[in-house]
């Protein structure tokens, strides 16, 4: 028996039900078992001079874990604080956030604590200057089980024309089930796109 | 130093400045409603309470020299240089 079966097509015999080889079922142009597996795109938002961008019932019980993918193409002030909130219910909670943040310039890096209180998170700082923009990225744990939800970012900054990488551990201790999320400055608008992903575990 | 009185009329001031203020809520933009506003002005109070009683230690960190440099400094200079440094920025932004 040949060891090598060489053709240039293999179509499925019955209608709709694909071509299965070892096992992988292969089916209009798709593996089904790897579809839906790693990171799974759940919304992508945009948002123009808003004075805050809010997301709801991008968190449920498919996923545990999730990714957030932040652009933001223009900004107005100087110097603002770039922040977070949770939500459940179209409401904002503004309780028990906890923010560790480090910020590193040059070979210049400094970490301090809640820098903004704890009625919300701190993602950043940023700065209008007509060409910067700032980006940064969430991984965050938890967010829809009633216990507490943590948060890593990284995100670049511009405070006082210094360009700053941003990193921060997250917590909000809250035994609260969230199902979605707001960005907004401290003051003044941002422009931008918010993409949300969540971690297949299977 | 401004008390939290104080400040919450400061922070009412520039919200009813910047009225309206629009916001995006699920892909759709629309005008921020009085409770939303008025949790905006108690965000803008905060805020202005956090910078007043602790933004001294970002604004130092901020500013401070990096260590390396702070060590190059006293190495160089020795530590009466280095706190007269150091000493510049505790001056410009005074603890509370």
């Amino acid at each position: 028996m040949s060891s090598e079966i060489k053709v240039d097509t293999i179509s499925e015999k019955t209608s709709a039900a694909g071509v299965t080889i070892d096992g992988v079922l292969i089916k209009d142009g798709a593996i089904p078992s790897i579809a839906g597996s790693g990171l799974v795109h759940i919304n992508t938002s945009t948002f123009s001079t808003a004075s805050s961008h809010s997301i709801d019932n991008c968190f449920s019980a498919t996923y545990t874990n999730y990714k957030i993918v932040i652009n933001l193409s223009a900004v107005t002030g100087s110097n603002i604080d770039f922040l977070v909130r949770l939500r459940v219910s179209s409401s904002d909670a503004t309780t028990n956030y906890k923010t560790v943040r480090q910020f590193a310039n040059g070979t210049s890096i400094t970490v301090d604590t809640d820098p903004t209180g704890t009625d919300d998170w701190t993602l950043g700082f940023i700065t209008g200057t007509g060409t910067d923009v700032h980006s940064g990225t969430i991984d965050l744990f938890n967010p829809f089980s009633a216990t507490t939800t943590n948060g890593l970012t990284s995100f670049n900054g511009e405070f006082g024309a210094a360009h700053y990488l941003i990193a921060c551990d997250w917590a909000n201790t809250n035994a609260t089930s969230y199902d979605g999320i707001t960005f907004f400055p401290a003051s003044g608008t941002i422009s931008g796109t918010v993409s949300v992903y969540g971690y297949a575990t299977s | 130093m401004a008390t939290l009185e104080e400040l919450k009329i400061e922070a009412t001031a520039e919200i009813e400045a910047a009225k309206p203020q629009y916001i995006s809520v699920n892909n759709e933009e629309r005008e921020r409603t009085e409770a939303e506003y008025a949790q905006a002005v108690t965000d803008l109070t905060n805020l202005k309470w956090q910078k007043q009683e602790y933004g001294y230690k970002s604004n130092r960190a901020l500013e401070y020299p990096s260590i390396a440099d702070q060590l190059d400094d006293i190495f160089h200079n020795g530590l009466d240089a280095w706190k007269a440094t150091i000493q510049k920025t505790k001056d410009k932004y005074p603890k509370p």
